[in-house]
């Protein structure tokens, strides 16, 4: 049972309402200044146009403790961040905050093209609440953290993106703060300025920082957090380990991906000479009506097409992306590489491809299938958007599945790692984490 | 010069809110930093004005200490006036851009209604002459020219008025600007003003 006294942050039942209309929000804006003028309590009843964004939120933050934020676009996240950081004002609710909060909710905010990065460290730092002659004391750790040290009296106009996000993430774990707040910003700059990063936040960590993540990635979460919340439609529907609530949120992830999916449709077109006519992923039956490919066992995809004539020197490309978050693909393979080129035949054909074993951990991916033509590889029909699922057992904090045998001296031994133990061995383990 | 002080002082908190708008959604601050930061942006320029009108009233003749200290207050009475009004209305200006350009209409014309034109005569009746006479810009101006010319001072309890009515307007406005920035910077969140 956590202390009393090391609370951070107490919500209890909060809720925030947001108008869909722009002009009506106004409205509803203007009447909201004139009940707090005349202390009439806000309304808290919805009014036309008005939906929750929020409704009945509840959860606590200890301090040394990391919460994660998990839920689909549109879920009330930001919001809840933006109200915990004193950003916007709950409709209803108590939000009990004790502690400095260095909000991460965009870096490097405040900050002026035209003024120098030295200049920069003072005006965000001063927006953040700290005084000046600790930001003089801060200055250089702030400097050597950003590894900017060349550009310091360079216009922040010159600075490249990475190098902003670099400041910006410096100046914020600069003030001293008790409680973070991060919004999807913990990838930033080069794999040797994230390491700085994680680091340092094993640092606050340790030295009792609470923190309250947003991300989309289920191996930040699961190698950050303690517990994880669930926000679904501004309600918190679930509260508990980040292995459970990924799965959950993962399963809830795919309905709605089979839904704006259906069906996925071809580039070219039937006038096309080549037509891809429908990609099938099977093995076995589908999860929600998505198919889906279970790790460790073996995975298919039916790729149809149909020729108006016959095309020689054809290359059938697969590319398979993490749905949840932009990125280069995780898998790429062409027939070209493995087979040489195609000639295909007029008439309808049916290409079996398989993967003996599929390694891809439990989650939801996007394939894209695409057909080309001769070394400059001439595009002749595309279907992207096809979603697939990968369901098994969880691995924490990477993206695939490795068989395994450790072999060790008779002089060195193991023991079994209890599931209570500190995190923070976790994350030390985990080296490309953010 | 004093009309031009008043119509920049009305626009600080306005002015201050939107150069903000960039990370007033973004992080939380003491939201009266950025209209502080503003004001000494109009004090300095107000400072310019001042000593230019202060040479020129030399040029033209002597002013006594007095005298000077008494133009002087007229030019913070005309800030503290404007910067009032402006924090007042700025929840107003914010949230229906129209206003704004309202009061654009009003700065551009509202000279007129002032004693810098038309110097009012209690005397003689009239609406024109009545709204130009219990002006309150018309006091400041009116008590600034008496005492850079070195006439009685009849204003001066007026201007005394007025600056204590512009103080409390100034402690108002920002109670109102504590109360109404949440629901505007939601505002501004939704891609409106």
């Amino acid at each position: 049972m956590p202390n009393p006294s090391d609370l951070h942050i107490s919500v209890q039942g909060l809720s925030k309402k947001f108008s869909r209309s722009l002009k009506k929000s106004f409205l509803y804006g203007a009447q909201d200044i004139l009940r707090g003028i005349i202390r009439i309590p806000g309304s808290t009843t919805l009014r036309t146009s008005e939906f929750w964004a929020l409704q009945d939120i509840n959860f606590k933050l200890y301090k040394g403790q990391t919460l994660g934020l998990v839920g689909l676009n549109g879920s009330g996240k930001t919001t809840l961040l933006r109200i915990i950081s004193n950003i916007l004002a709950p409709t209803q609710g108590t939000l009990t905050v004790h502690g400095r909060i260095a909000p991460m909710l965009a870096l490097g905010a405040g900050f002026k093209p035209a003024l120098s990065g030295y200049e920069n460290i003072f005006l965000n730092l001063s927006l953040l609440g700290v005084p000046y002659q600790i930001i003089r004391n801060q200055l250089p750790s702030i400097v050597d953290f950003a590894d900017i040290d060349d550009a310091l009296h360079a216009p922040l106009g010159t600075y490249s993106s990475g190098m902003k996000s670099r400041l910006g993430f410096a100046c914020a774990i600069h003030t001293n703060p008790q409680i973070l707040v991060i919004d999807e910003v913990l990838a930033v700059g080069d794999s040797r300025f994230r390491m700085k990063c994680r680091n340092h936040m094993n640092i606050l960590r340790k030295a009792g920082t609470s923190m309250l993540i947003v991300s989309h990635s289920a191996i930040t979460l699961e190698a950050l957090c303690d517990e994880c919340l669930y926000l679904k439609k501004g309600q918190l529907i679930a509260q508990g380990k980040p292995s459970e609530i990924l799965e959950k949120y993962e399963e809830d992830a795919l309905a709605p991906l089979h839904d704006a999916t259906s069906p996925p449709t071809n580039k070219a077109g039937s006038h096309a000479l080549i037509q891809l006519l429908d990609v099938i992923p099977i093995q076995g039956e589908s999860l929600k009506k998505v198919p889906h490919w279970t790790s460790g066992l073996q995975g298919s995809l039916l790729i149809h097409t149909r020729s108006q004539a016959a095309l020689t020197n054809v290359s059938i490309s697969v590319m398979l992306f993490d749905a949840s978050q932009p990125g280069a693909p995780l898998l790429y393979f062409t027939s070209s590489r493995d087979l040489g080129w195609l000639t295909i035949l007029a008439g309808e054909h049916t290409i079996h491809l398989t993967l003996p074993i599929v390694r891809l951990v439990t989650g939801n991916y996007r394939l894209k299938i695409s057909l080309s033509q001769g070394p400059k590889r001439d595009l002749l029909d595309s279907i992207d958007d096809i979603k697939i699922a990968v369901r098994g057992p969880r691995a924490h904090s990477c993206l695939y599945l490795q068989e395994r045998t450790w072999r060790l001296p008779d002089d060195i031994v193991s023991t079994p790692v209890l599931n209570d133990e500190p995190r923070e061995t976790d994350f030390d383990d985990t080296d490309d984490v953010p | 010069m004093l009309w031009q002080v008043f119509t920049e002082s009305l626009d600080i908190a306005y002015q201050a809110c939107q150069g903000a708008r960039s990370y007033l959604t973004k992080v939380y601050f003491e939201r009266e930093a950025i209209v502080l930061s503003q004001l000494y942006e109009t004090l300095i320029s107000t400072l310019v004005r001042f000593a230019s009108c202060f040479i020129f009233i030399l040029f033209l003749g002597k002013i006594s200490l007095g005298g000077t200290l008494i133009v002087a207050a007229s030019f913070a009475c005309a800030i503290a006036l404007g910067l009032g009004i402006g924090l007042l209305l700025l929840p107003m200006l914010l949230l229906f851009s129209d206003t704004y350009n309202l009061l654009r209409l009003f700065t551009s014309y509202g000279l007129f209604i002032t004693s810098a034109f038309y110097a009012p005569n209690p005397d003689t009746g009239g609406i024109f002459n009545s709204l130009i006479q219990h002006n309150p810009l018309s006091y400041i101006m009116t008590s600034a020219r008496e005492a850079a010319a070195g006439t009685s001072l009849d204003n001066l309890p007026a201007l005394a008025i007025i600056s204590g009515a512009s103080l409390l307007t100034i402690i108002g406005g920002r109670a109102l600007l504590n109360l109404s920035i949440p629901i505007i910077i939601e505002r501004m969140l939704l891609g409106g003003r």
